[in-house]
C-alpha cells in the first residue's frame, strides 16, 4: 500500500468532518492522501465509487472508462450532464471530480480497461474498484490484483439487488474462485435504478476507504447480497477455491 | 417438482432465487420437496428438470452439470457443486448468478 503523505493545513480543514471518524483521524486520513485507485468505468456505480474517494480524498484517482454520454446512461451516471451529451464520459468524470475536489488528482483515460492497457493502469495503483458491466473486463482485472497482490473491491448490480465483495490475494476468495467461467446469459442492458447503482457505489467506496485508511476490516471471505427491493441485507460466507486457476498457489 | 419429489420419504426445503434467476423462476423462493440423501448438485439438476425452460440454461451448462458459475448457498455458507453436499431438512439454497453491472 502506498506510504501516508502529511496533510497541509487546508487539508485538515476540508476534511475536518470525517478527522473524528473513530478508527480514520489523521493517519488514515494521509494514507488516503497517499493512495492511487484504479476505477474499472465510472458509470452508475463506478462514478459513486469515484465521487466518494474524491470527496474522502484519496490522492490519486484513475477512471477508466471508453466512450461518449448517451442519453439513456443518465438515470444512473450522475458525474455527467444532460448538454453533454456525445461527450467523453472518462473526460465528464475527471472534470466533475476536480471541481468537487481539486486537492486530489484525477486521471481520465478513455479507454476500457483490457489486455493492452491493464499492465500500464495498475503499475501505480494501489486498489482497484472493478464495476464494469462486463465480466471478461471484471476477470481481466482480477488476474491483474491477484498477479500484484493488490486488494480489488468488487461491486455489481442487477435491478434491485446488488452484491459486494473484497478480494484480498492470498487471503479471500478472487473472482474467479467464485465464477471460474465467465457466467452465461449475462445480457450487457439490465435493468437497474440509478438508486441501486449509487447505494452499491458508496458501499464500494467505504470498503476502500476501509482497506486504505485502515479504518476498520473490510469484507474477509464474505459477500454482501442487497435486496433493495425489500431494504435487506445479508453476509454470506465464500471460500477460496484451492484449485482456483488464478490464486490457487498464492499464499 | 415431480421429479424430485417422492411423497413418501420427501424432506422439505427452501430455494431462494436472487438476480436473474429470481427474475427467469418468475418467484423469490419456493418450497421444494427433495429424497432424503439428495445432494446439492442433484437438487439444481432437478430444479432445471422441472422448469419451462428458462431457469435451464442459467443453472446448467451444456453438457447438463450445475453451471461452473452459478453460486449456491446453504444457509449462509458457500457450497460447490462439486462438493458432493448433502441437504437436509429444513435447508434453505441461495442460488444466485453472478451480477455485472457498471
Ligand atoms: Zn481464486
Amino acid at each position: 500500500m502506498a506510504r501516508p503523505v502529511p496533510l497541509s493545513d487546508a487539508e485538515r480543514s476540508q476534511y475536518a468532518w470525517q478527522l473524528a471518524v473513530e478508527g480514520l483521524g489523521e493517519e488514515g486520513q494521509a494514507r488516503l492522501k497517499g493512495a492511487t485507485v484504479l476505477v474499472s468505468r465510472v458509470g452508475g456505480v463506478g462514478g459513486t465509487v469515484a465521487m466518494h474517494l474524491a470527496a474522502a480524498g484519496v490522492g490519486r484517482l484513475i477512471l477508466a472508462h471508453a466512450g461518449d454520454l448517451r442519453a439513456d446512461d443518465l438515470n444512473r451516471q450522475t458525474l455527467m450532464s444532460h448538454p453533454r451529451i456525445g461527450i467523453s464520459r472518462a473526460r465528464q468524470a475527471a472534470e466533475r471530480l476536480q471541481d468537487l475536489n481539486p486537492r486530489v488528482e484525477v486521471v481520465a483515460v478513455e479507454d476500457n480497461v483490457s489486455e493492452l492497457n491493464i499492465a500500464m493502469l495498475v503499475e501505480q495503483t494501489d486498489v482497484i474498484a472493478s464495476c464494469a458491466p462486463l465480466f471478461q473486463e471484471r476477470l481481466l482485472l482480477n488476474r491483474a490484483a491477484v498477479a500484484r497482490r493488490m486488494p480489488l473491491v468488487d461491486c455489481a448490480m442487477f435491478e434491485l439487488e446488488g452484491q459486494l465483495t473484497t478480494v484480498l490475494p492470498g487471503k479471500t476468495a478472487c473472482l474467479a474462485c467464485l465464477y471460474p467461467t465467465e457466467p452465461t446469459a449475462w445480457n450487457r442492458r439490465f435493468p437497474v435504478l440509478g438508486a441501486v447503482a449509487a447505494t452499491i457505489g458508496c458501499l464500494g467506496a467505504l470498503e476502500i476507504i476501509k482497506i486504505i485508511s485502515g479504518l476498520d476490516e473490510p469484507l474477509d471471505n464474505q459477500m454482501l447480497l442487497c435486496d433493495l427491493r425489500h431494504l435487506a441485507f445479508r453476509k454470506v460466507n465464500v471460500g477460496r477455491d484451492r484449485a482456483c486457476p488464478v490464486c490457487g498457489e498464492v499464499r | 417438482m415431480g421429479a424430485l419429489r417422492k411423497p413418501r420419504f420427501s424432506m422439505k426445503i427452501a430455494v431462494k432465487y436472487l438476480a436473474q434467476l429470481k427474475k427467469a423462476a418468475g418467484m423469490g423462493i419456493e418450497d421444494v420437496a427433495v429424497d432424503p440423501g439428495c445432494s446439492v448438485a442433484n437438487l439444481v439438476r432437478g430444479l432445471a428438470a422441472n422448469d419451462d425452460g428458462t431457469l435451464r440454461p442459467l443453472l446448467l451448462d451444456p453438457q447438463g452439470r450445475p453451471h461452473a458459475s452459478l453460486l449456491i448457498f446453504v444457509g449462509d455458507e458457500q457450497v460447490r457443486a462439486a462438493e458432493d453436499r448433502f441437504l437436509r431438512e429444513g435447508d434453505v439454497v441461495t442460488l444466485l448468478t453472478p451480477m455485472a453491472g457498471g
